[in-house]
């Protein structure tokens, strides 16, 4: 296992500073310049120039390279060219808001779309497969704004029951927070449903063909041990995966659901970091964000190696 | 009437209809038989025939579409098909237990053996303790002469050999003592020596155990093996039935008498003639090692220091086990896996080093027809792009395609269809054509008919042998199977742990073999005995 | 309060299903939550244009003279000032007892280096600068100024309301010179910044400066008392408008800084909320030549285009209702004193044959030229492509080039022609503060290569708006303005293309809003009475 382990440390590091070399040259590429931006619209050009030389966007690009790659050596990912506060600090601090909202569509997307999914595989063609299968289409095709403002409108504006944006950090009360993440998690786990009943139905229903569910059978085992015992533990590897990635995906951001309930998060760093060009941290949130999908890959693998004794080769 | 005599199982008048639209109406029709405790009854026939339809009814495992609409199956006299559900899964692995083809996707790849062995004790007696559990597979495991129980129950399927995991299922299958067994092809996916083992440990186990076992089998030689009893069926239909030395050696239809014939006689053919063609191929001191780099495992040589030529128009067998490194020859020689040392010299195809010449003189046909065609491709445009590929335009490889349709024996308007739309048989005919279209020089047929029906499998062997004689290709036959090799081969090559131990023409080797293990596998042949009562009259 | 009670109902009911302890959600009352139309780009009002930075930063620091109702500098922190008889030297001492919020006192060591930011940053303050001989401190609290010559617009300039304003920063947070960028929003104004509390990108949180000493005259605009007279002030920013909306209408905010068009029906719909303009001056409408590079190099070419610019069509996607449209044809904004029709003859006559035969007559040879287009701000966009049609009916073959508006401000900032990368047409929108008058007026100003974007170039224009700052009389003020209209008319460098206000909702719990040139936050209350 540990062999296993650093195997596959070993295959996905290299992968790291070939993204950070690519961001960087991709990143400044465009040539744009923040200073502009920062500066505003009525900005004069000198202005802009003292900003620029203030930022050391004058510099020539290898020499900024060299510059961030001595800070990251140092474990430093630079400072915000508008917020002038430490990149990791506010990676930091919207990780949080993005982890718990990754978190708990996770949670419920699971806990719905894969047992949804493992009863319409076993009834294939029934009324209650039909019915999984019609809503999962559904959830995959409704547009998220629509889902979104629905909630909203009803459960907060009409209702009061809920807040009807903004994200409530766990220090402000357990309450509250939770509160807080209730209609974006149901917002978006709509599609994360639908996909994993989908994804779901088809890998159970793939496993319910095989041979060794036929054994069981002739074992005598019932439906139900089929259907968890062996139907679902052996879907668990593409199910698993499926989960990993698409946590690692919402941990990138869901820049919509972000922006449509004012949640601080990850998603929306990134997207207004990019219209400001705000590019230290573009490059420590890419670059971390690489490093966190090699390690939740790793995890994935390893998931996946307890889950399959076959693939622990 | 003894207890011996008294049918454990009695299947009267069992009628399974097919859903609608099918090309027949039902898969089983009024099928009736007893079986009775210690004794083995064979179910000969081929694909389609029932068979399995009928055994996997009395399992209670048929498909959802597949309903039974008449009959009885009575089991010490009550009757299965009238008990719910849940009453019924009681007998499945407690009275009545089954045992499949295919020992590795019928057992769990996620489950320790000894867990899937214990389960049926979880299902059928859940009061057990876990103590009396695990003794009492281990003793199971033990029963069915797997060597180190302890480590086999530890082991997942994927770690041990086919053998082994047919003797777990076995091993599943009589933990509970049942009274009927049920084993549908159990050995046709094993090598010849593994199925001689496992045939004589269920002709064992009957024995010692008591058990009535239904023995699904297309292999005729198998019956003539272990069969007390033997019913014949196709189309659904039981057409023949009694005494196996009755039904094998004086068979009253014509149907069985083709199934009997079908199966080559396991003889060494009168010598042919040394081909004298030019050389097509010439390897020397091949060597294939998997597992390169520093972070690999052991490496394993899948196939060491070989020397092989091949001439025009002569027709090589390479007979081996899985493992002996058979498959992995033929994929160095087309070129699809590159070899860790040697040299493989294609005279008359150009340079070795040259892949592109070396594929399109070098063509392949594979043992499962189903997963070689694209399924959403129509068979015309399968046949075409090779050829166009290298270069033919559409309507010249359109022309060519459809010729050689009508040469495999299907219908020109075969190239207007899907691949789902045709028998295995056809094709693997259309594997055939698709290979020919190439204009090969060397031929490839890897296991080309192990998959297929025996009837089947001996109008494709035909339709090769005419082929390769029409053409003057050079072949290589890679096969498991020892009568296959006899029928079609002007030399026999074989090969055990990636090395070639004996080599010669046919005659000399199945007549006169130099090596034990060559011996080893001409004595495993089922329906040994019988040939060697041929072999002795001569 | 029938709303109330409904929302209280629903809460038990999904309490009682949950089975949990219902608490409220922590919102003091005391707590002012303002939505900005955008997340603030930095916390350094010397260092960005932006007008949340304004917003910003009117709570935070305080300048010396502030401007009143009428748009007369009042003091602020100056407690005293007096103008010897020549007119030349000024001098400001400070009120008493003023201290920052790191508790250190407002020093004229503080003011002086605060000024000096200033004209480094601001090209009006450069025009002050320009003329002050000499600035000194005398003490702690006393500073004098002395001018070459009288200038009027002096106090004006030190309450200048618009970015760049004059804040008066502590000189240890300026001290590596005017390049650097403040990273702690160190002020004297009625409100404290958090650094902890703060969550850049999403939330600014103030709170009441506890020490805070205000003036004894009521507020008045900016100039006045300047307490606070709420704990604490969130300036949120939220991305999409339709959750802003929804935010106020559940009441989880009090403001909207300002609101989007679409929204208008549903606000007033809401039961507790007042939607009405802070800024009656409103937004005008720009159309910015780039007088560079050919063809509207040409000034035939600038004015063919102006005489097709149909201010009714830009009014139709930027006024939320047309009673909140304004067809305006003077470049100073309608309504405001300096404004006048003079020399627009020539502006938005429609003639679309006598402009082709104009845009003929410039020369112009089919080279396609580049209107650039905001992709990312919806109004601009549609601009761009109502600039376009314009464009195209008049003989210009036309590439609209479109971008997210960083790339746009960064395209906008290249000399060169078209077909090197640059481009001939911009569109966007400004307040009163940088058009009311031919001295604050940025789109006229015609200093060749170092004024805004486009960077025309006009000595004549130029000289009038010098007369017109040297002059002390408002007459010859409003009649050196009207000179100046038409001398930009003639020169073209831009065509208005409408006046439009924007429009602000709030909560009716929330009182105090001003309406005005200017509209700080720092005054606002909230009642608490449920």
């Amino acid at each position: 296992m540990k062999g296993f382990v650093f195997k596959r440390l070993m295959s996905a590091l290299p992968v790291i500073p070939i993204v950070s070399v690519l961001i960087f040259l991709l990143i400044h590429a465009g040539g744009s310049d923040p200073a502009r931006i920062l500066a505003g619209d009525t900005a004069t050009d000198a202005a802009v120039e003292s900003l620029r030389q203030h930022l050391a966007l004058d510099r020539p690009l290898s020499e900024q390279f060299l510059a961030w790659v001595g800070g990251l050596v140092q474990g430093d990912f630079g400072t915000s060219i508008f917020y002038q506060r430490p990149v990791s600090d506010i990676v930091m601090d919207r990780a949080g808001a993005t982890i718990s909202l990754a978190l708990s569509v996770i949670t419920l997307s699971v806990l719905i779309g894969v047992p949804a999914g493992a009863i319409a595989a076993m009834r294939l063609g029934e009324r209650t497969d039909k019915a999984v299968t019609f809503l999962a289409a559904m959830g995959f095709s409704l547009p998220i704004f629509l889902v979104a403002y629905s909630l909203v409108y009803v459960v907060s504006l009409k209702l009061g029951w809920l807040p009807a944006q903004g994200y409530s950090p766990p220090g402000n009360g357990l309450w509250s927070f939770a509160r807080s993440l209730m209609l974006p998690t149901l917002t978006l786990s709509i599609f994360y449903i639908a996909l994993f009943a989908r994804v779901s139905r088809a890998t159970v229903s793939d496993m319910l063909k095989q041979d060794f569910v036929r054994t069981a059978a002739a074992k005598g085992a019932s439906p139900r041990r089929i259907l968890f015992v062996h139907a679902m533990r052996t879907s668990a590897v593409p199910v698993v995966t499926l989960i990993g990635t698409t946590f690692a995906a919402l941990l990138g951001g869901v820049v919509v659901t972000e922006s449509l309930f004012n949640i601080p998060g990850l998603g929306r760093l990134v997207t207004e970091a990019i219209l400001k060009r705000d590019f230290p941290i573009i490059q420590g949130l890419v670059l971390m964000t690489s490093i966190l999908y090699v390690l939740i890959n790793l995890c994935i693998d390893l998931i996946c190696a307890a889950l399959d004794p076959r693939l622990s080769r | 009437m003894t207890a011996a005599d008294t049918p454990v199982l009695s299947v009267r008048g069992l009628t399974i209809d097919l859903p609608s639209g099918g090309d027949r109406r039902s898969a089983v029709e009024s099928v009736s038989f007893d079986l009775a405790a210690g004794e083995i009854l064979c179910v000969v026939g081929e694909s389609g025939s029932g068979k399995s339809a009928t055994a996997f009814a009395v399992m209670n495992l048929l498909a959802r579409e597949l309903d039974v609409s008449a009959g009885q199956i009575l089991f010490k006299g009550q009757d299965l098909l009238t008990l719910p559900a849940e009453a019924r899964r009681t007998f499945s692995g407690q009275s009545m237990s089954m045992i499949f083809q295919e020992p590795m996707t019928a057992l769990n790849p996620v489950y320790s053996i000894g867990h899937q062995v214990e389960e049926v004790l979880v299902i059928h007696q859940p009061d057990m303790s876990r103590a009396t559990r695990h003794a009492r597979m281990l003793e199971t495991l033990r029963a069915v002469n797997l060597p180190d129980p302890v480590a086999i129950a530890k082991a997942y399927p994927h770690q041990i050999s086919g053998g082994q995991r047919q003797r777990v299922m076995i091993a599943m299958a009589l933990i509970l003592n049942p009274s009927v067994l049920i084993a549908d092809e159990p050995t046709t996916a094993l090598d010849v020596t593994t199925q001689a083992q496992i045939l004589k440990l269920i002709d064992t186990l009957r024995h010692k155990r008591g058990a009535g076992v239904l023995f699904i089998t297309h292999d005729i030689g198998v019956v003539r093996e272990i069969a007390d009893r033997v019913i014949v069926m196709r189309g659904g239909r039981v057409i023949e039935a009694g005494p196996a030395a009755k039904v094998l050696d004086s068979p009253t239809q014509d149907y069985t008498r083709q199934l009997i014939d079908a199966v080559p006689p396991l003889q060494a053919p009168p010598p042919r003639a040394p081909v004298q063609g030019r050389p097509l191929l010439n390897i020397a001191g091949l060597d294939k090692t998997y597992g390169k780099g520093l972070l690999a495992g052991r490496r394993i040589a899948a196939v060491a220091d070989v020397d092989l030529t091949v001439a025009q128009g002569e027709v090589l067998s390479i007979v081996g086990e899985s493992g002996s490194g058979k498959s992995t020859l033929a994929r160095i020689v087309a070129g699809l896996v590159p070899p860790s040392s040697g040299t493989i010299d294609l005279p008359k195809g150009g340079a070795a080093d040259a892949r592109g010449t070396r594929v399109n003189k070098v063509q392949m046909v594979f043992q499962d027809p189903n997963r070689s065609l694209n399924p959403r491709l129509r068979i015309g445009a399968s046949l075409i792009e090779g050829p166009m590929n290298a270069g033919l335009s559409r309507a010249e490889a359109m022309a060519r395609g459809a010729a050689l349709i009508a040469r495999v024996g299907l219908e020109p308007s075969a190239l207007q269809r899907y691949p789902h739309q045709f028998s295995g048989g056809q094709r693997q005919r259309i594997c055939i054509a698709r290979a020919l279209a190439m204009e090969p020089d060397l031929l490839i047929a890897d296991e080309a008919v192990s998959a297929l029906d025996m009837t089947v499998q001996n109008q494709v062997l035909d339709l090769l042998e005419e082929l390769q004689r029409e053409l003057g290709l050079g072949m290589i036959f890679i096969t498991h199977d020892l009568r296959v090799a006899a029928r079609i081969s002007d030399r026999i090559c074989v090969m055990q742990k990636g090395r070639i131990v004996e080599q010669g023409t046919a005659a000399k080797v199945l007549a006169n073999p130099k090596s034990a293990y060559t011996q080893q596998l001409l004595d495993a042949m089922p329906g040994r005995a019988a040939v060697a009562k041929i072999a002795a009259g001569i | 309060m029938k709303h109330r009670k409904t929302r209280l109902l629903g809460s038990t009911m999904f309490a009682l299903t949950l089975s949990v302890p219902l608490a409220l959600p922590a919102q003091a009352d005391d707590t002012l939550r303002i939505v900005l139309e955008a997340d603030l780009p930095s916390l350094d009002p010397s260092q960005s244009t932006a007008t949340v930075v304004t917003d910003f930063g009117h709570m935070v620091f305080e300048t010396l003279f502030a401007m009143d109702s009428e748009g007369r500098p009042q003091p602020q922190l100056v407690g005293d000032y007096s103008l010897s008889d020549d007119g030349l030297t000024y001098s400001f001492t400070l009120r008493d007892g003023v201290t920052f919020h790191d508790g250190a006192p407002v020093t004229t060591a503080d003011v002086l280096a605060s000024l000096d930011r200033f004209f480094a940053k601001d090209a009006i303050g450069k025009i002050l600068q320009d003329r002050i001989v000499a600035l000194e401190a005398v003490d702690d609290t006393t500073f004098t100024m002395t001018l070459d010559q009288p200038f009027g617009l002096t106090l004006d300039i030190l309450g200048k309301y618009a970015p760049i304003v004059p804040y008066i920063y502590p000189a240890r947070i300026i001290a590596d010179g005017p390049a650097s960028v403040i990273t702690e929003p160190v002020g004297s104004g009625p409100f404290v910044y958090d650094a902890k509390e703060t969550r850049p990108g999403s939330v600014v949180v103030l709170k009441r400066y506890e020490d805070y000493v205000p003036r004894n005259e009521p507020q008045d605009v900016l100039a006045g008392s300047h307490e606070g007279a709420v704990d604490r002030v969130e300036l949120l920013s939220i991305p999409d408008s339709q959750t802003s909306v929804n935010a106020l209408l559940a009441g989880e905010v009090d403001f909207i800084s300002f609101i989007n068009p679409d929204t208008l029906d549903q606000l007033e719909g809401g039961d507790n909320i007042e939607v009405k303009t802070r800024y009656p001056s409103g937004e005008t409408v720009l159309l910015r030549f780039n007088s560079l590079t050919p063809p509207f190099d040409d000034v035939r070419a600038r004015k063919a285009f102006a005489m097709v610019v149909d201010q009714e069509q830009y009014l139709a996607v930027s006024a939320a209702r047309p009673e909140f449209g304004k067809v305006c044809k003077s470049i100073f904004t309608c309504d405001s004193p300096f404004s006048t029709d003079v020399g627009s003859e020539g502006v938005g006559t429609l003639d679309v044959e006598a402009a082709r035969a104009l845009v003929e007559e410039s020369g112009y040879d089919g080279t396609p030229i580049v209107v650039l287009q905001p992709t990312d701000i919806p109004s601009l966009q549609a601009f761009a492509l109502i600039a376009a049609q314009e464009l195209r009916s008049i003989g210009f073959n036309v590439e609209v080039a479109a971008s997210d508006w960083a790339t746009l401000v960064q395209r906008r900032a290249l000399k060169v022609p078209q077909t090197e990368g640059g481009w001939n047409l911009f569109v966007t929108t400004t307040t009163a503060e940088n058009l009311d008058s031919p001295f604050s007026n940025l789109p006229g100003n015609t200093n060749c290569e170092t004024s805004w974007a486009g960077w025309p170039c006009d000595d004549e224009a130029d000289a009038i708006k010098t007369a017109f700052m040297n002059a002390t009389d408002f007459e010859e003020r409003k009649k050196l303005a009207a000179d100046f209209q038409e001398r930009i008319y003639e020169v073209m460098p831009f065509v208005p293309a409408g006046q439009y206000v924007s429009l602000s909702a709030w909560n009716k719990d929330v009182g105090n809003v001003v309406v005005g040139l200017a509209s700080p936050f720092y005054g606002l209350t909230k009642s608490s009475a449920d």
